[in-house]
């Protein structure tokens, strides 16, 4: 339990420093009027605080900010002379490297791009008549089929991706869309391109997982 | 020239914080000059005292200056310039400590001794030693944040809500720092008479 000494205590500091409130300063000068232990804590307290004043700072001769500013200057030119000029100088050395780095990236963006949409994204509600991903057109003229994952529709709503065919309502209606347009099949296998192109590390906030 | 914690020094800069931000937005080449002038004691000071190393010091206050020119336009104005540039000198300071951190590895005796007689400052080495040197060792036992709230609030008396601002915590937090720093420091230095 804390004693009256400890709650004191705890107040010195901010007496010494003058930072109590009158009230709170008259009730630690009464209490150390009468306890020596906090009386003897106070003291070894402004003792500290005396010997921290002289802590062996030093302010430097004009000399040395003479020289703090020319350095600075200097500083700054390098700096800026690294930016425009010694850039330029280094630009042909460094362009290996910067080929090699876009190597790698493209490298990297043919081997990690999604293949086709992983196997557990549902079916939208939203279906298309009339044709469906992998599926000739002729082959099924009017099978309901689930084109539209809830993957590529929810992309297509968050406008995340811009799709050359927008699954509109009319356009899905049997009797307005016509599956053997050729021009409905490129922009249809556009959409679906864009849709599955994007990997599912950019999956968007608050963008369903797949099997949810 | 009278100065306070501040930066009201009576200087055009120190008179005129937020023109001379402006005028460093807009590359006015004397308002580098003149900020440099208007902080830089207090600059060094705070990265001195954090540090306690001359050559170490003054190499984070041009560091802190030239992270302050190249990040200017990053200024928004929401805390005043002061403290912006306290926060830039402290961090890169704290940062200069984890790096080296071999010198904590090294006894403390040893790197007081190097460090006075490799100071370029003749005035500090004809400050009392023996109190230097033991406030230097006990200074060092201070963890990173507690000795960055130290300096501040000790030496630069910035308050508490200044404080929370330049180091990124609350007020209670500063509060605390300080308090367990000063009680350690009368611990270390309560032989001395």
């Amino acid at each position: 339990m804390k004693t009256r000494c400890d709650g004191i205590k705890d107040l010195l500091i901010e007496y010494i420093e003058g930072e109590l409130s009158s009230g709170d300063a008259r009730a630690v000068e009464e209490h150390l009027d009468e306890c020596e232990n906090c009386a003897a804590e106070c003291a070894a307290l402004r003792r500290t605080y005396m010997l921290l004043r002289d802590d062996g700072y030093a302010e430097p001769s004009p000399f040395f900010w003479t020289r703090f500013n020319a350095r600075i200057r200097a500083r700054r030119r390098e700096a800026s002379a690294f930016g425009a000029g010694r850039w330029g100088a280094l630009a042909p050395r460094l362009a290996p490297v910067m080929a090699a780095v876009v190597c790698f990236g493209i490298g990297m963006w043919l081997g990690l791009r999604p293949g086709p949409e992983p196997a557990g994204y549902p079916a939208a509600p939203l279906r298309v008549t009339g044709m469906g991903r992998g599926t000739p057109l002729a082959a099924s003229p009017t099978a309901v089929l689930p084109v539209v994952s809830a993957r590529s529709k929810y992309l297509v709503d968050s406008g995340a991706i811009e799709p050359s065919f927008t699954p509109a309502a009319d356009t899905l209606r049997p009797e307005t869309f016509d599956p053997f347009g050729g021009e409905a099949r490129m922009r249809l296998a556009t959409f679906e391109r864009e849709a599955y192109r994007m990997p599912e590390t950019e999956r968007l906030p608050g963008e369903p997982r797949a099997g949810e | 020239m009278s100065q306070d914690v501040r930066g009201e020094t009576g200087t055009r800069a120190g008179r005129d914080p937020e023109g001379l931000v402006k005028r460093l937005k807009a590359g006015d080449e004397r308002a580098y000059e003149e900020l440099v002038t208007e902080y830089r004691e207090r600059v060094y000071r705070v990265a001195w005292r954090v540090l306690r190393d001359d050559d170490a010091a003054e190499d984070a206050a041009q560091e802190a200056f030239i992270r302050v020119f190249r990040h200017i336009d990053r200024f928004e104005g929401r805390s005043s310039i002061y403290t912006w540039i306290y926060r830039i000198t402290v961090n890169i300071a704290l940062n200069k400590l984890k790096r080296d951190r071999f010198r904590r590895m090294v006894p403390l005796g040893d790197i007081v001794h190097r460090d006075r007689r490799a100071s370029s400052n003749p005035a500090r080495l004809a400050i009392s030693s023996e109190v230097a040197e033991r406030i230097d060792a006990a200074v060092q036992t201070l963890p990173e944040k507690q000795r960055a709230v130290f300096v501040l609030k000790f030496y630069e008396e910035l308050s508490h809500a200044e404080i929370a601002e330049v180091l990124g915590c609350s007020e209670g937090t500063s509060k605390a720092n300080y308090f367990h720093a000063i009680r350690k420091m009368r611990k270390q230095l309560e032989d001395l008479r």
